[in-house]
């Protein structure tokens, strides 16, 4: 009796591994890189801050677009934006930024992005009095290669 | 004998095992249960029942202070080795006699550091079914618990329109919610004793989780017989005595002497106990949770796990003192350490109910499960009154499956100050955080003093998922708050409420730097483990003495290492990795499950992320500390450096999608070469209620030199 019952264990361990198994080997990966160069502006009325900031500066996107026959097409966007530059209107002061998002994204031919990031006065301790702004991304992908083609965007708040 | 695969083996549930099941049904041997097939969230379940519940309407409890005592009130007293003292064990559990301490006997899993570290607080505590909790102790009064008066007797229930959870639904440290807070310090060393008390019919658990446990203190750095091995299981009517010496790492080899200020625990008086070991090594929050071989996702769903605050020096728990050392991070004034008035814990987890409203589960689904209810200290959607000043929360994401992303409803800042059990170098302004893996803890501090007293902000979840592979999608905050999801766990979760002005001055600081990274020595090994599907199992068929009990059959998930051979699954017998002590290794975790998401967790030792996705520049500021789960992301990868020190044993390494781990995604590595260049492999513990015996590794993989 234990004995059957060991062989038929084997046998159910061994459909199980069949059944379920998705060979990893068919899962494809697409890197692709964009750099686009934003501009915008976080009003005051809407940072509490005495001035309205204008940002610009490069925001680098990657895009790791997986295709696994187990799931519908999927994207990681890793956003960069930690060059762009805000500058006060009424002051000149500059205020730096924490703009880096990782986002999970379904894969289509094209994708719009809303991720807000914190920005604050390029000075020590300044980051405790951060605000925020909104970073809004158009972006399309070319279907076949899985790479992005094209990137546009802008600065502003929610 | 009594493992949960000899119960598979020997008459109770033969297809007790998810995957024997799932193969069950497909040679019609049996069926699911209904609903198993729906769609949508919970996975596997029909929705849960609202019981009208309306979100917003109970407070969020901080968690209950698990009690600190004198050792001397431990009975019988702890031994440094085993306590086999002999005890009658029930029928349903095989008879017999057993010993009363379900730890492995001997010298091997006798606690290091013993005469050392002795211990010099006991917390002991229960593992039992639901029961009214007539002792919680917030820590904190009534005032800055949301009016929660710790007098009055606190159910077990989500909410108060649910009925309470049947002791066999929820099982919870002391059988109790809130769930249970720890705290200790450096320089006192802890022995955490562990009664279980849960049913001894196996059979008799609400459908779901199982009846031996084993306590992982996520991420101590520990001996290993401490560290909650997989297979050091022990049974109801037995303690384990788990000896937690809170210590910094390199404490033989760095600082030996303690006379480093920074290195240090906090004093009763406001002064300091300086400890050896690197400063730069200070921890502040973990977790401790059942690691029962293929059941944590059952045991931990079902309420195994507890918060734990360590303190320090740098991390004082009173944001007062200022002397150099302290940080002054938001906490409170009144005690010398471990103030909680504006330091918070939080477990996020997303739960499930069936139509009587008690836990359900999925455990049939080797995708993961999701539910759909947000639970906050497992309570449904509640709110949390704050006064207009900085607090620091700790958060936890408790859940098997899911992962979350939060944002404040108005898209204010947050400041991430940690990052798992670590403080980070600096502190990272974010007004979103990024996607928290299952057992990442994001230590943050909102300053609330922006808010006019009345007013309400809320924690707003990003994370669409759906299915326990991957997130579905991140949202924009617009997007969440419009509440178009089809995911219920999509939006607004936890109601801060600013109902006052400090009556105190908010004198608390978020300085920077926090905790700068320990230097890490040149690397002397470098390993590659690939985390994926179709993992298969070379232990099997079992041989006599081979160990092969302690497999978790094929897959279907598997680790593959240094590109060697077959993706494997899990085998707690089989050594994968031997480290040599003393050293620092690279080890590169690959994503080989393409689209998936795997949050790895490392047991032990805390690592470094040299690069993600072959880059240095792709480490975001809030992942540039130590770590000690680590996201692959899909088609991910990433590189770690480790200091392998101090301490020896068996650990592990596994997917924290406990799903995915129950189901063969976990290893064994193991340190124990005694000084000489060569392993000493550790015989495999094979726990029984009657006492536990030993095995050689079934399995020596060639890459673990």
């Amino acid at each position: 009796m234990n004995m059957f019952r060991g062989a038929f264990l084997s046998l159910l361990a061994g459909m199980v591994g069949t059944m379920l198994a998705v060979p990893a080997a068919s899962a494809q990966t697409t890197v692709s890189s964009f750099t686009l160069q934003v501009e915008g502006t976080a009003p005051a009325v809407k940072t509490g801050l005495p001035e309205t900031v204008k940002f610009d500066g490069p925001v680098v996107i990657t895009a790791t677009v997986v295709t696994d026959p187990g799931l519908p097409p999927g994207v990681v966007l890793s956003i960069d934006g930690r060059g762009v530059r805000g500058r006060g209107l009424k002051t000149g002061t500059v205020y730096d930024n924490e703009a880096e998002a990782n986002l999970t994204r379904p894969f289509g031919p094209t994708d719009h992005v809303e991720t807000t990031f914190a920005f604050f006065e390029n000075a020590a301790g300044s980051f405790m009095n951060a605000k925020g702004a909104l970073l809004t991304l158009n972006l399309t992908y070319d279907t076949t290669t899985m790479a992005l083609t094209k990137v546009t965007g802008d600065i502003g708040t929610l | 004998m009594h493992s949960p695969i000899d119960t598979l083996r020997s008459g109770l549930p033969d297809f007790f095992r998810p995957q024997l099941l799932t193969a069950a049904i497909a040679l019609g041997l049996c069926t699911l249960p209904p609903g198993a097939y729906a769609d949508g969230v919970p996975t596997g379940l029909p929705p849960s029942p609202s019981f009208g519940i309306q979100k917003f309407t109970q407070p969020m409890p901080r968690l209950d202070l698990l009690a600190r005592n004198p050792v001397a009130t431990l009975n019988p007293a702890p031994t440094e080795q085993a306590n086999t003292a002999a005890q009658p064990v029930e029928p349903a559990l095989g008879g017999g006699t057993g010993p009363i301490e379900g730890r492995p006997p001997g010298p091997i899993w006798a606690h290091q550091g013993w005469t050392r570290f002795p211990p010099r607080v006991a917390i002991e505590a229960t593992m039992e079914g639901a029961k009214v909790n007539t002792s919680y102790n917030p820590g904190v009064p009534a005032s800055l618990n949301s009016g929660i008066n710790p007098a009055s007797p606190f159910p077990p229930r989500f909410h108060p329109n649910l009925p309470d959870q049947g002791p066999l639904a929820l099982w919870t440290f002391n059988g109790t919610l809130p769930p249970k807070l720890a705290i200790a310090r450096y320089g006192e060393p802890v022995l955490f004793r562990e009664h279980n008390k849960l049913p001894t019919d196996p059979k008799a658990n609400g459908g779901f989780g199982i009846h031996s446990i084993s306590t992982h203190e996520h991420n101590g750095h520990h001996g290993a017989e401490n560290d909650g091995f997989t297979g050091a299981y022990f049974f109801p009517n037995q303690f384990y005595d788990y000896h937690w010496p809170i210590v910094l790492a390199g404490l033989n080899t760095i600082n030996t002497g303690a006379t480093d200020p920074k290195a240090s625990g906090p004093d009763d008086s406001g002064g300091l106990t300086t400890v050896p070991g690197d400063w730069h090594e200070t921890m502040s929050t973990h977790w401790f949770h059942d690691h029962m071989f293929s059941f944590t996702s059952q045991n931990v769903y079902k309420g195994m796990a507890a918060m734990f605050n360590l303190y320090s020096g740098l991390d004082r728990g009173n944001e007062a003192i200022d002397d150099g050392v302290n940080l002054g991070l938001p906490s409170g004034t009144a005690k010398s350490w471990a103030n909680l008035d504006y330091d918070v814990n939080i477990v996020l987890a997303d739960k499930a109910w069936d139509a009587k409203g008690q836990l359900a589960f999925d455990k049939f689904d080797f995708d993961g499960f999701i539910g759909d209810r947000m639970t906050v200290n497992l309570v449904d959607n509640p709110y949390f009154e704050v006064e207009a000043r900085k607090y620091r929360f700790r958060i936890l994401n408790g859940s098997v499956s899911r992962f979350f992303k939060i944002a404040l409803s108005d898209g204010s800042p947050m400041i991430q100050i940690g990052n798992d059990g670590n403080l980070l170098p600096h502190p990272v302004p974010l007004t979103e955080l990024d996607e928290q893996g299952i057992a990442e803890r994001y230590d943050i501090v909102i300053d609330f003093s922006r808010y006019p007293v009345g007013s309400k902000v809320y924690f707003v979840n990003l994370v669409q998922q759906t299915n326990g592979k991957k997130p579905d999608r991140d949202l924009s905050l617009r997007e969440a708050l419009a509440g178009s999801s089809n995911d219920p766990v999509v939006g607004k979760f936890l109601e801060f409420r600013i109902v006052r002005n400090p009556a105190q001055p908010d004198v608390s600081r978020v300085p920077d730097p926090l905790i700068p990274n320990p230097v890490l020595p040149a690397v002397t090994r470098s390993r590659t483990f690939e985390w994926g599907s179709g993992g298969t199992q070379t232990t099997l068929p079992a041989r006599p003495g081979s160990g092969s009990e302690v497999t978790a059959f094929d897959g279907p998930w598997g680790v593959k290492t240094d590109h060697q051979g077959e993706m494997l699954a899990a085998d707690y017998g089989r050594i994968t990795a031997a480290p040599s002590s003393g050293t620092t290794e690279q080890w590169t975790l690959q994503n080989g499950g393409g689209g998936w998401d795997h949050p790895i967790h490392i047991h032990f030792e805390e690592g470094q992320i040299i690069s993600r996705d072959g880059s240095p520049n792709r480490v975001p500021a809030w992942e540039k500390g130590r770590k000690d789960v680590y996201r692959l992301r899909p088609g991910g990868s990433l590189v770690i450096r480790m200091q392998f020190r101090d301490w020896g044993g068996m650990f592990m390494e596994h997917c924290h999608n406990t799903v995915h781990e129950d189901n063969a995604m976990l290893l064994r590595w193991e340190i124990d070469n005694g000084g000489a260049p060569f392993l000493r492999p550790l015989p495999t513990p094979i726990a029984t209620p009657q006492g536990v015996t030993f095995v050689a590794p079934d399995d020596i993989l060639p890459s673990a030199f």
